[in-house]
């Protein structure tokens, strides 16, 4: 067994260090952690309404999560209400909204939108209080690439979404190693 | 070859570019989403009456759970373990009548977190998932709520495949 202390691992030549071989595991230590080495679930944001959010009837509308529950890489945007990830790869997202009516109608959907074209819809009828939740896993250029949620609701007349952060809610993280 | 390396930073010359683990090489203590918890109810449910938040106790033994944090029917963040944690649920209701409200809350502490109302029509299920920060000793129960007008108690956690708690923490988040 071979010991080695030393502050700076550096490649002798070229700008890429192999750590190990087909077939070894690199393990740390008991209690060590790592950062930055691609292995967090981050960037990673949860976010909540910050007041009541009017839809009007059979309009698409950008739900307005104004207020975060954390938000590691400063990654959601309050004023947008869109989450641009500054690392590329493949992401959990969420969203769950509710109307705050017990009124029946027929048709409710949300969404997921990249760039503004829908990713995942999820449609339901409205009966007394019923919830939406969709997730979708997602892929992220890491640069420009934006993501945002959208209600609609075909009632005939505007109605609130809650503003309670146990019945609307949204987020998303990182997934590691796809 | 087996042997220890202390280091301060791994990094390149330049501080930027790439750090290769090979393919075939895994990567672990440390990069894994741990705590990880799921549990499923058991076939037979329980009879949930109306107008009352009843807790799920019809937990089968965990398919798995890394840190035993499972006890008394609530996952406990252990020691050392405060972090953002996934939490995903899914609660069965078995019921074919008219619409009503049936509800399922993940409870932090005794308090509703989050909530998945639904009207079941036709053996509904309420659904959930979000993410959350949690502190060393905060604990997770699911509840089961209806609401039904002619107060009749209905079966409900009856169904292994639609009535589950899933709970992981990320990492670094």
């Amino acid at each position: 067994m071979s010991k080695l202390e030393v502050n700076t691992l550096a490649p002798q030549t070229g700008t890429t260090i192999t750590i190990g071989e087909s077939g070894d595991t690199v393990a740390l230590g008991s209690g060590a952690s790592q950062t930055g080495f691609g292995g967090t679930n981050t960037p990673a944001f949860a976010v909540v309404p910050s007041a009541v959010q009017t839809i009007s009837t059979s309009t698409d509308t950008v739900i307005q999560f104004g207020t975060e529950s954390y938000d590691t890489d400063s990654c959601y945007d309050t004023g947008t209400y869109r989450f641009t990830p500054n690392v590329s790869g493949k992401y959990f997202l969420y969203v769950k909204v509710r109307f705050d009516s017990d009124t029946d109608w027929d048709y409710n959907m949300v969404k997921i939108r990249k760039n503004g074209s829908d990713l995942a819809r999820l449609n339901s009828r409205n009966e007394f209080y019923e919830g939406l939740i969709l997730t979708k896993v997602i892929d992220a250029n890491g640069t420009t690439d934006y993501f945002d949620f959208t209600v609609r609701q075909e009632s005939g007349s505007s109605r609130n979404l809650s503003s309670d952060a146990a019945e609307c809610y949204a987020g998303a993280y990182k997934l590691i190693g796809l | 070859m087996a042997g220890t390396l202390k280091v301060g930073t791994i990094t390149t010359p330049s501080g930027s570019g790439s750090i290769t683990i090979p393919s075939g090489v895994s990567l672990s203590g440390g990069v894994a989403n741990t705590p990880n918890f799921f549990v499923r109810s058991d076939t037979t449910g329980f009879s949930l009456s109306a107008g009352s938040h009843t807790k799920v106790t019809s937990w089968t033994t965990p398919e798995f759970d890394t840190a035993s944090a499972w006890s008394d029917n609530k996952f406990t963040i252990p020691s050392g373990q405060a972090g953002k944690y996934c939490v995903s649920a899914s609660a069965y209701f078995n019921y074919t009548g008219s619409a009503k409200r049936f509800q399922m809350s993940i409870r932090v502490n005794g308090s509703a977190d989050g909530l998945a109302t639904i009207s079941a029509t036709y053996n509904n299920s309420a659904k959930i998932s979000y993410t959350k920060e949690f502190s060393v000793g905060d604990y997770i129960e699911m509840y089961l709520y209806q609401d039904q007008v002619n107060s009749t108690a209905y079966t409900a956690a009856n169904n292994a495949e639609q009535t589950f708690l899933s709970i992981y923490k990320l990492i670094g988040a």
